[in-house]
């Protein structure tokens, strides 16, 4: 894995890969593709990943690439981060997402627009060149709405 | 106030005097028979209870194990939430109190905010919350942290607390919470204490 440097210098801090991530982080670096685990025995489609089912314990479970579209349910902006990588680029966005696919999960907004964020927007993957800039799976706003 | 108010922003719509300060520190309490203690003095936990990872799955819950045995709890106990003379709330972050009032029975979900309202809430108001300062005040000493609510609920009821004394403190329930991971509050817990 290569490391992101931002703006300021600093380094990302890097996520520790292990047996059970490193699918999910070798689809997101080589491919820019977004894994959840789907459940073989319940269906339960879940994030992060796990050795088995949360819903039924069920070792019997898959990688399930996403279309990398998903909805605000919270978010929150970031003035102060902590660690430095982050500070030239703050406000940070962070929002809880539920994709298209059932599961949600915790991830960074970016983009010059990524303030107008609200509960309810359309989101999806960064794409392109922004994709390498960073270590995990990152999302730009797609519209707005002000449900 | 207006100190509070305008505190610089951490993350959105926590301000800097939100979030629990990290500090060193330890706890300790004495468990032992009660008629070894002076009259007064020994205090008693009328009920207790304890569950984990409830919400399951849920990075950002508005809710905690508490309601899932408050009534027990209170039941147990033989008094309700209004008979406790203050209670002193796990406070990481302001929310984290709002939250536990509302599971524990203080108010209906979605009502603290007029709770609140209603009541002042120092160690000689209508509804003491924390009369210690909670951790928001002392810092959280690490796994340490919880512990602390248990020791100024303990000091209250033994009526050693000095200029922060709660007049005719009998009854207290104190509650903790930690252990938060990527959608798992891993413990909520809860005791009605009572000086014998």
């Amino acid at each position: 894995m290569t490391k992101e440097k931002p703006s300021n210098g600093h380094a990302y801090p890097k996520p520790k890969e292990t047996s059970l991530n490193r699918t999910f982080l070798e689809a997101w670096h080589k491919e820019g593709k977004l894994l959840v685990q789907s459940c073989k025995n319940c269906n339960h489609v879940f994030f992060y990943p796990r050795p088995f089912c949360p819903k039924c314990f069920s070792i019997d479970i898959r990688w399930l690439p996403t279309n990398g579209h998903g909805k605000v349910l919270s978010f929150t902006l970031i003035h102060r981060p902590n660690h430095p990588a982050f500070f030239a680029e703050v406000p940070i966005v962070l929002a809880e997402i539920a994709l298209d696919e059932g599961a949600s999960l915790l991830s960074r907004v970016v983009g010059e627009n990524r303030t107008q964020i609200r509960p309810n927007s359309t989101l999806t993957l960064v794409s392109g060149d922004m994709k390498k800039n960073y270590p995990l799976p990152t999302f730009k706003l797609v519209c707005q709405s002000y449900s | 106030m207006e100190q509070y108010l305008n505190a610089r922003l951490i993350a959105e719509p926590l301000r800097l005097f939100d979030c629990v300060m990290a500090c060193s520190g330890a706890d300790a309490v004495i468990i032992g028979p009660t008629d070894r203690v002076q009259k007064g003095k020994a205090v008693q936990v009328l009920s207790g209870f304890e569950h984990h990872n409830h919400p399951p799955g849920e990075i950002i819950p508005l809710e905690g194990a508490w309601k899932l045995y408050k009534d027990r709890l209170w039941d147990l106990a033989g008094f309700g939430p209004m008979d406790m003379n203050f209670v002193n709330a796990y406070d990481d972050y302001p929310i984290m109190v709002a939250i536990q009032l509302e599971d524990l029975g203080f108010c209906a979900k979605g009502e603290v905010g007029r709770l609140l309202d209603e009541h002042s809430l120092a160690y000689n108001g209508s509804f003491p919350i924390n009369t210690g300062g909670g951790q928001l005040s002392v810092g959280q000493a690490g796994m340490a942290g919880g512990l602390m609510l248990i020791t100024e609920a303990v000091c209250q009821l033994r009526q050693e607390a000095g200029d922060r004394q709660v007049k005719n403190a009998l009854r207290a329930l104190a509650s903790g919470y930690g252990m938060v991971g990527y959608g798992h509050g891993l413990s909520t817990s809860a005791a009605i204490l009572a000086v014998n």
